[in-house]
């Protein structure tokens, strides 16, 4: 215990050492992960952007051109490439045995108030030298052990030293990342359980899978960055989550071939999945059905309490830099542009779902004055043409769908998965697994039945997965004192022929 | 039978998997003209060549199903060389060590494949695997299976212990996997086989004391985020249930007798389902215990207040009372589970040099 490694983190002039082959290094457009500790938010790098991060603000600049794996430290509102040396420290400090003479008078023992910090801080020192000081004049910091002095540092560091590593997301951190953040907008699907769809479910380039969730993105992106462009997606969305919304799978900075793959189809238009479109006019399914779904969808709000419903700018978790970016573990460039095509999208689509829409919008519009209606005229013949694409892009969804044969089904929904669950395996092909997965084993149980009774499904089986997350140190290893109490429930099956 | 991807059609020479019924599934390599003795009786080969996969095929005194092998699948009737990775365990290293198609994996041991058969899942067509074995036979049976599997184009085989030799690879690997009894022993040729660019690394150990001379070799070989986890698979066996409710009144009993003329007619609920509700949020469960209260006062009604619960539609997990019985569905967790397969450890290589 006498030689410990230690991080020892040190500034360095931004821009040099530049080691990363190019497709390594961090570009303008992408998304990143910034991660110190547990604390993890996806960020899409802008130039000349200033960021709020932990209670400070900086530009992202000094990252752009850096391999992704790199340390930053804040620093004079820039981000500052730090150098990650492993030194083999001998400690010289002074330690104590026990602490038998340690006692609690927290204000004495420090002798640096909080003002002192603040002011250091203003003076802009860094967090490394904050954190030196405060050794200096702890005045008990000395007759710790070793144990708690090295904590001590920990939990000090952790609160002055800013210092990020901008990651590459993937399925892991962005799962670590609404995890940390609170699971209950993900439905509680932790990361073990989500390891178990993606193997259960057999998703492996040029499968052609179907995905019905509401956890923000993060099973659908997962599956895609399995497929990596190869295979096919059809993502069945619900009314209230329009394809647009699904901020997760952005994050994954997925190529544009990547997500060619990738088709929408709304879950209320299930029904006429095999209705012969060329009887029936498709403007007038709509409105049949989207009063359903919106019922239903309505339903689903009232009842799934327990389940944060937020608002739909809180739902994408996409900001203006300006509002309280502190909340949202995503931070996506809202330049003007963006952001009004992404809401004409979003009015288009709910327009195209029913008229009924286009009139509210229309009420909601006209009270709002005249000097508006001479925009949402235009804003009406743009979404007249936003529509007919849409329009002819679910059409194509639903050939994709129709022809079935899929390879696998996964259901990771918000809402009572057994009608989604019947309707859903009807496209897929024999011998194909499906998963669904769902934060109450209840659902899963009567899903079960459902399946049971229906015939054509082998090797049911309701799991669920336990983690627990060890503390290993010399002399000091033990279960973390904190566990994660749920990750979810698992419903696996294998689809078979029907007699 | 291909590993690569689905086939619609069993072949000739293909291997497929007999489903025999709950937890009774084996593997069985297709011949023209073969005979295969089941416990319900001969299947010949020739009545599945040609069928659909997932076709029931009858045998001489009843059927199995014929299904195409997934990886999971293959873990379960893989023939054992060694001990194996589990399904629960492949998945968590599968998205721990950020796998996906273009990956470069390194893996010692190969062992049975197990693992190695995910691993390729993950990251073909474009990735590929270095698997070492440092037992001779075993590394050449695996490479046989991999061809056989047609998923010999992903992974090299090589037969050498690492812990001994290293795995003479340099910057090349995306995530290095280790099996070994000592990984500390190979945990510095396993940070050469990593890129310069960083990646991951994951080592699987049964003991914690191999776990924490792993860590400790890790952290000096300037390894972060290293996280050590332990994880578990728990089945539960759906089933319905049916309590006897107590006999706690003389009178009672004669209640119940009447009422079990009931059992199969109109199903009374006691409970409401609360699936998605929230326990304040739901009216009709307020009603229930509103029910419940006025029983405590009118004693008379007693019986038929909690028996007299209007039917619910979907009383899918609700307790319901069939004659002196309450009946429910429940997700039972087996007496007996294994507790304990192996240490997860994972770490980060961050770029360098």
């Amino acid at each position: 215990m006498a030689s410990e490694a230690k991080e020892d983190v040190r500034p360095c002039d931004p821009g040099t050492s530049e080691s990363g082959r190019m497709q390594n290094s961090i570009k303008e457009g992408d998304f990143v992960i910034f991660k110190k500790e547990n604390i993890l938010k996806a960020i899409q790098i802008r130039k000349n952007r200033t960021m709020f991060l932990e209670k400070m603000k900086f530009k992202l600049d000094g990252a752009i051109g850096h391999p992704y794996g790199t340390m930053f430290e804040v620093c004079n509102m820039k981000l500052v490439k730090v150098e990650r040396k492993i030194l083999n420290t001998e400690d010289a400090t002074d330690k104590g045995i026990d602490n038998r003479d340690l006692h609690d008078r927290n204000l004495e023992n420090q002798k640096l108030s909080r003002d002192e910090i603040v002011e250091m801080k203003k003076e802009g020192l860094r967090g490394q030298e904050i954190v030196d000081q405060l050794v200096e004049n702890s005045a008990t910091f000395k007759i710790k052990t070793e144990f708690s002095q090295e904590k001590y540092i920990k939990k000090k560091k952790k609160k002055h030293v800013s210092v990020y590593t901008i990651l590459r997301p993937c399925t892991r951190l962005i799962s670590d990342m609404y995890t940390n953040k609170g699971p209950a907008r993900i439905l509680n699907l932790r990361i073990d359980s989500l390891g178990q769809i993606l193997s259960q479910a057999n998703v492996r380039a040029n499968s052609r899978v179907i995905v019905m969730e509401n956890t923000l993105g993060l099973v659908l992106g997962a599956v895609l960055e399995r497929l990596s462009g190869l295979g096919c997606v059809v993502s069945v969305y619900s009314g209230t989550d329009v394809h647009g919304s699904r901020p997760a799978v952005e994050v994954f900075n997925f190529t544009k071939e990547q997500l060619a793959i990738l088709h929408h189809y709304p879950l209320h238009e299930l029904d006429t999945v095999n209705t012969d479109i060329a009887d029936t006019n498709p403007q007038s399914i709509n409105t049949d059905t989207v009063t359903i779904e919106k019922k239903s969808t309505d339903i689903a709000m009232a009842t799934a309490s327990d389940v944060a419903m937020e608002n739909d700018s809180d739902k994408t978790g996409i900001e203006s830099g300006k509002d309280k970016t502190n909340e949202n573990e995503i931070i996506k460039d809202n330049s003007k542009g963006d952001t009004t095509e992404k809401n004409e999208a979003i009015v288009a689509i709910k327009n195209t779902d029913t008229e009924q829409g286009v009139t509210k919008e229309t009420k909601e519009k006209a009270t709002n004055g005249d000097n508006k209606s001479k925009r949402f005229r235009y804003e009406k013949e743009e979404h007249s043409e936003k529509k007919a694409e849409w329009r002819n892009k679910v059409e194509e969804t639903r050939k994709i769908l129709k022809a079935g044969d899929f390879d696998s089904l996964i259901v990771a929904s918000k809402f009572h998965p057994t009608p989604i669950v019947m309707d859903l395996i009807e496209y897929v092909a024999p011998s194909r697994p499906i998963v669904v997965f769902s934060q109450y084993k209840e659902p899963l149980m009567d899903c079960f039945s459902k399946l049971r009774s229906r015939g054509g499904v082998l090797n049911l089986r309701l799991t669920e997965t336990w983690l627990r997350e060890h503390q290993v140190l010399p002399g000091r290893t033990h279960p973390l004192i904190n566990m994660s109490a749920t990750g979810g429930y698992l419903l696996t099956a294998t689809m078979v022929m029907r007699d | 039978m291909s590993f690569k991807e689905y086939r619609p059609n069993i072949l000739d020479g293909d291997t497929v998997v007999l489903f025999m019924g709950h937890a009774n599934m084996l593997s069985l390599k297709l011949q023209k003209g073969e005979v295969f003795q089941t416990k319900f009786g001969a299947l010949h080969h020739d009545d599945v060549i040609g069928k659909k996969y997932g076709s029931k095929v009858r045998t001489g005194k009843g059927f199995v199903y014929v299904l195409h092998f997934t990886p999971e699948l293959w873990t379960l009737n893989l023939p054992h060389r060694t001990q194996i990775l589990y399904a629960t365990d492949i998945s968590m290293v599968t998205i721990q060590l950020d796998l996906k198609p273009g990956s470069i994996v390194v893996e010692s041991g190969t062992g049975s494949g197990s693992l190695s058969h995910s691993i390729i899942r993950a990251i073909a067509p474009t990735g590929h695997l270095h698997t070492f074995e440092f037992h001779e036979e075993r590394s050449k049976k695996a490479r046989k299976e991999f061809d056989d599997h047609d998923i010999g184009e992903y992974v090299t085989v090589r037969h050498r212990d690492v812990c001994e030799n290293g795995f003479d690879l340099e910057h090349v690997a995306d995530a290095v996997f280790l099996d070994l009894p000592r990984p500390w022993d190979a945990l510095v040729s396993a940070k050469t086989a990593l890129r310069k660019e960083g990646g991951r690394l994951c080592s699987f150990s049964p003991c914690i004391e191999q776990v924490q001379k792993s860590c400790e070799k890790l952290r000096d070989l300037g390894f972060t985020e290293i996280v050590t986890l332990e994880c578990l698979l728990r089945p539960f066996n759906v089933s319905n249930v049916s309590l006897p409710m107590p006999q706690m009144s003389s009178m009672k009993k004669r209640k119940y007798e009447t009422d079990a003329e009931d059992c199969d007619g109109a199903t009374k609920v006691l409970k409401q389902p609360d699936g998605n509700l929230k326990e304040d949020d739901d009216p009709q469960k307020d009603e229930v215990k509103n029910k419940g209260s006025e029983t405590k006062n009118v004693v008379k009604d007693e019986e038929s207040e909690i028996f007299n619960l209007r039917p619910y539609v979907d009383s899918h997990d609700a307790v319901t009372i069939c004659g002196s019985n309450a009946k429910f569905k429940t997700g039972i967790p087996p007496t007996l589970m294994p507790g304990h397969t192996g240490y997860l450890t994972f770490a980060t290589l961050l770029p360098y040099g």
